[in-house]
């Protein structure tokens, strides 16, 4: 690999890990998962779909969402 | 133009995964797009953020779009996870491709959304703007939902030719709707104010 990108993936590795360590640990994870089986992609599709517009944006001024199960 | 270096990095970005998906243009695999999906909307907050020695009167913004806390690590991950996606050399299997992807995006958007939601604390946006980040939310998680879909069925098809053949074109269609969703969020996001620049910069 290119000396440069190296350098550029461990500079943006230390300013993900400065800045948001637990973004860094969730992608640490997921790139050094060895393979993926079904279930792993059912977990992160619950994950995903559980997830609503509120959840974010506590103080929203819009009425509640109806759930989104894809 | 105000930002020309983070503009010229994130061109540079672009061009550099555009001209990859041409050399391999005979053979598109579902990690190989989405690996300059994430390159191109990488390149994209590039373009849109501004360099580190220029003020927010420098580039015209409001004072209520300054630096919101948690928005920092978002060019980061961008930035690590694109190059990640792209590295050649790592054979990954495409729900392998699409896991990686799927988890970087959901990441991704769980900062942005994070940021919003306090933007919106902060400084009451109209209803209107909430409701276009909402159903470009909507719009976003139902194209990773079937891009999740499309890689199970990838997966229980392994054994079957015939099915795999029909999984695979089905992943492909899912990975380019899930990137243009994911695009259209985050450039909304940015657009209505929400500055993806690091704290103190």
């Amino acid at each position: 690999m290119n000396p440069a990108l190296i350098s550029t993936i461990v500079f943006a590795a230390e300013q993900l890990l400065k800045e948001a360590p637990a973004a860094y640990a969730a992608l640490a994870a997921v790139f050094s998962k060895p393979s993926v089986s079904v279930e792993d992609l059912q977990k992160l599709r619950a994950d995903l779909a559980a997830e609503r517009y509120e959840d974010f944006v506590p103080q929203t001024q819009l009425p509640p969402s109806a759930s989104i199960k894809g | 133009m105000k930002s020309w270096k983070t503009t010229s990095a994130g061109a540079l970005a672009i061009i550099g995964a555009i001209t990859t998906l041409w050399f391999h243009r005979g053979a598109l695999s579902p990690e190989l797009v989405m690996g300059a999906a994430t390159a191109i909307l990488s390149g994209l907050g590039l373009v849109l953020a501004r360099d580190n020695d220029k003020s927010s009167e420098d580039v015209g913004a409001k004072s209520q779009t300054a630096t919101l806390p948690k928005t920092g690590p978002l060019l980061a991950l961008a930035l690590c996870a694109g190059l990640l996606a792209v590295t050649p050399g790592c054979s990954t299997s495409p729900p392998m491709a699409v896991y990686r992807a799927t988890s970087t995006a959901h990441i991704t958007v769980d900062a942005a959304m994070r940021a919003w939601g306090d933007y919106v604390a902060q400084f009451h946006p109209p209803v209107s703007q909430e409701a276009a980040v909402r159903d470009a939310f909507n719009k976003y998680k139902l194209a990773q939902l079937a891009v999740l879909d499309a890689a199970i069925g990838y997966q229980q098809a392994q054994s079957d030719g015939a099915a795999l053949s029909q999984a695979q074109r089905d992943l492909n269609a899912a990975l380019a709707a899930a990137g243009a969703a994911l695009g259209d969020l985050t450039s909304l996001i940015t657009s209505f104010g929400v500055n993806l620049q690091p704290p103190g910069q």
